[in-house]
């Protein structure tokens, strides 16, 4: 199969320090499976998901080339064939109606009338429309990010940090979101620091340290003692997982 | 909500009431004497017993918390005394150079609110670029202008260089005051508020260009662009409204600076307003005249705070649908 | 950076110190020469009394500059004391707040004006007058700044150790107030020059007998409308450039003494 979604040698360095925060980044992404990348606070990931989009702070650079179905992406990728679920609440508008950042991203003819069919689909009240950010539960916040995925009809998800900071039950909902994106054939690119979450939703896993992917693996290869991972880092990941600590000790 | 607004209406009377109260006292315990005030250059004139009479007939003999009371009873009454210098009641005096103040203030602030904020949106869209530091330095060179000798310039060059505007007065010369046209008063406005935009300008200028850079590099901003939205699209719907809301409470509380500066301003023209009678009570000793306008000035900051706050009330979901601000 | 820094300040020194090199009694009253425009000998040209205008700006900036310092002197002290009496209890920090408010509330000018009208203007009643209206702004500064830190962990860690009130002040408080207050003066020196300067140009300041800008600047008006230009013009200029470069100076500082601050606001985006 064709990867829909290739990152090619992505670097991004500091302007005026030329320290390399990312380095020689090459991902690709088959169609319709999720990726799940995963790795320490600062090791890089949220400016991958910038670099992406190349939307990157003006003191940082990139080299490198991502590439939709083949060709270079541009800005007109922007919404249409690549949408963005950053980290919180906090990216949306907070003086805007929820409704009406829905709407925004939806370029089909009556996005009114399809914005309250998403907050259906999404198990949201209609009232949610006329809501402000600020007036949303953390896991309203994120079903609310998700129907802006799902509102621009893009491929590729890219999934900055989605989960960070809930509880279990909210956790597990965000789960099922993704889940559930992932079954209406969308592409994902699932960025967090929870390992756990990770391996519950991705197909495959790359694992990024200090700002390079030192393993991609198998969803399948994470078993046992970690036997079939190559990387001594990832192997340590995978160890320090609760559940393993209990193997590991008996 | 309600709450709130209750609360800074009483704020509002209460200063309203300190203010007046401090500035009584205070011209009362100052050397100034009324009563010369009012005879002038006669005073050597006058025997004691004249002058007692000239006391008891203002009430100056009473202590001065009657003396306070008398005034602000007048005053709520709407009887602001009489004048020293114009011989008239204050009342006439002010309403007289009102409309000619508030048409100054009023092009002053308006149009100094809307290059402020043009200018400021401009410079923080071209962060660091060559626009945004020539605006930048303008705004800065500006705040160090003294604004009244910015008028003197403005004057020279306009009124005795080129001659297009007249070098004072609100209205031309030989022409009773019911003649005057809106048009006249327009055009002798000009220059005043010109040299009262051109400095006013900066300061709403650099809150917004602040406001904005710091609202185009938040999580939101880059969620909309990263979906697809740019341009001016994405500047009007998710940075600008951002920006509004500060800019223009900054706006209105600069209500104070901007009288200040009308007082400036209608001195270097010769421009017969409200804040130009200030200065003549003051210089001559004018009691009932300077308390008046002092209050007035007060009155017009606190309206100015007051709508401020009222406003970033209206504007922001998150003040008025019962939240605290971020 | 360092350049931003001190170039602004050692121009703005040095002219000062070229001002109080002037003696007064250089300024000659000298009719063959009088109502001349610049000249190589004459640099701000000359006025109706043959005065040399370039040695009367200097003498006129000289004055500026030590009221300025003088008022941002004494404004920022009251503010500290001010801040310092809030600090104790919320009563005493009520009362604070609410006299900010107050002074806040009239425009600046007209407080000017009415102290002016009490205590008879001059060189005290100015000084006077420009400390009561610049206080409020660095006091609310200080005093916020000041409950923040009584909160910090550390400070109680202090407090519940025995440390008594002044070790605190000391310690915790001085440290952190210092810097904040020496950008506050900072800020307040070119408003007050400023402001000394608007209310001597009304009458309200210092008398006409002062070498001030303000008087220079007042005085010129009479001779506008005859073209005399110069008059006007370079005693303002030189003001002018005098609280640019200040500035200048002073907003490097602030961004120097906060660099720790922005620097945090940067990686937080």
């Amino acid at each position: 199969m064709k990867p829909i979604l290739t990152i090619d040698q992505l670097s991004i360095v500091h302007r005026v320090s030329e320290q390399r925060l990312l380095n020689q980044v090459t991902l690709s992404l088959q169609p319709g499976e999720v990726l799940g990348l995963v790795g320490a606070s600062g090791s890089g990931k949220s400016l991958l998901a910038q670099g992406i989009f190349h939307l990157l702070p003006t003191n940082l650079y990139r080299t490198g080339e991502i590439y939709y179905n083949k060709r270079p992406i541009t800005t007109h990728d922007r919404g249409t064939n690549l949408v963005y679920i950053p980290q919180s609440v906090e990216a949306l508008d907070p003086l805007m109606k929820v409704g009406k950042q829905i709407v925004e991203v939806i370029r089909e003819m009556n996005p009114e009338q399809k914005m309250l069919e998403l907050l259906q689909r999404l198990g949201l009240q209609k009232e949610m429309a006329s809501k402000y950010p600020f007036q949303l539960s953390g896991g309203e916040a994120r079903r609310v990010l998700v129907a802006i995925a799902f509102a621009t009809q893009a491929e590729v998800v890219i999934a900055d940090e989605p989960t960070p900071g809930l509880d279990e039950a909210t956790k597990r909902e965000v789960i099922t979101l993704f889940q559930e994106l992932q079954q209406s054939g969308k592409t994902i690119l699932f960025i967090t620091h929870d390992f756990d979450v990770g391996l519950q939703l991705a197909d495959r896993i790359a694992v990024m340290n200090q700002g390079e992917i030192v393993e991609v693996a198998d969803q399948t290869s994470f078993s046992g003692d970690g036997d079939q991972l190559q990387h001594p880092y990832t192997k340590k990941l995978w160890q320090a997982l609760p559940q393993n600590d209990f193997t590991g000790s008996s | 909500m309600k709450e709130f607004v209750i609360k800074r209406t009483i704020r509002l009377f209460t200063l309203l009431f300190a203010v007046s109260f401090l500035t009584f006292m205070l011209v009362y315990l100052s050397p100034i004497d009324p009563v010369r005030a009012y005879i002038g250059a006669d005073m050597l004139l006058i025997s004691p017993e004249q002058r007692e009479a000239i006391q008891s007939y203002w009430g100056l003999n009473q202590s001065m918390f009657l003396q306070y009371k008398q005034w602000l009873t007048n005053l709520l009454s709407g009887d602001f005394g009489t004048s020293l210098i114009y011989r008239t009641p204050v009342f006439d005096v002010i309403s007289d150079r009102f409309f000619s103040s508030i048409l100054l203030i009023a092009i002053a602030w308006v149009s100094s609110g809307i290059f402020g904020m043009v200018f400021g949106t401009l410079a923080a869209m071209n962060e660091g670029k060559w626009l945004d530091r020539f605006i930048k330095g303008y705004c800065y060179v500006l705040l160090s202008t003294p604004g009244f000798w910015l008028g003197l310039l403005l004057l020279m060059v306009f009124s005795v260089w080129l001659g297009i505007f007249p070098t004072g007065l609100s209205a031309p010369i030989g022409i009773t005051g019911s003649e005057v046209t809106f048009m006249d008063r327009l055009y002798h406005a000009i220059l005043p508020a010109m040299t009262l935009s051109v400095v006013g300008v900066s300061n709403v200028c650099l809150h917004t260009r602040q406001k904005l850079v710091d609202v185009l590099r938040q999580p939101h901003i880059l969620q909309a662009r990263a979906n697809g939205l740019f341009g001016m699209r994405l500047f009007i719907r998710h940075g600008l409204r951002h920006v509004m809301i500060p800019a223009v409470s900054v706006h209105f509380a600069s209500f104070g600076e901007l009288f200040g500066g009308a007082i400036l301003a209608e001195q270097v023209f010769s421009y017969p307003g409200l804040a130009q009678a200030v200065v003549d009570a003051g210089l001559q000793g004018d009691v009932p005249l300077f308390l008046a306008i002092v209050v007035m000035s007060a009155v017009f900051v606190f309206v100015g705070n007051w709508l401020a706050d009222m406003l970033y009330y209206l504007l922001d979901p998150r003040l008025r649908r019962g939240e605290k601000p971020s | 950076m360092r350049k931003q820094l001190w170039i602004p300040l050692v121009l703005f020194l040095f002219i000062y110190s070229l001002s109080i090199m002037i003696q007064e009694e250089s300024i000659t009253i000298a009719l063959t020469e009088k109502n001349e425009s610049p000249s190589w000998s004459h640099l701000f040209g000359t006025d109706w009394l043959g005065r040399d205008m370039f040695l009367r700006t200097l003498e006129g900036i000289q004055l500026s500059v030590t009221i300025g310092f003088v008022t941002a002197l004494l404004s920022t002290t009251l503010g500290f004391f001010l801040s310092f009496i809030a600090s104790i209890h919320s009563v005493l920090d009520h009362i604070v707040s609410w006299l900010i408010d107050l002074f806040l509330s009239l425009p600046h000018l007209i407080t000017l004006i009415l102290i002016s009208f009490v205590l008879g203007g001059g060189f005290r009643g100015v000084v006077i007058g420009l400390m009561l209206t610049h206080w409020p702004v660095i006091t609310r500064v200080l005093r916020a700044e000041w409950l923040q830190i009584q909160e910090m962990p550390y400070v109680q860690m202090s407090k519940q150790l025995g440390k008594g009130f002044w070790w605190r002040t000391k310690h915790h408080f001085l440290p952190h107030l210092l810097p904040q207050m020496m950008v506050g003066f900072t800020l307040i020196f070119p408003h007050a020059i400023l402001h000394e300067a608007a209310i001597t140009f009304l009458g309200f300041g210092l008398s006409a007998e002062e070498p001030a800008i303000g008087v220079i600047l007042s005085e010129s008006m009479q001779y506008l409308s005859s073209g005399m230009w110069w008059l006007a013009f370079f005693p303002g200029v030189t003001l002018l450039v005098m609280v640019v470069l200040f500035q200048w100076f002073a907003n490097t500082w602030k961004h120097y003494i906060e660099r720790d601050r922005s620097y945090e606001t940067y990686f937080n985006n």
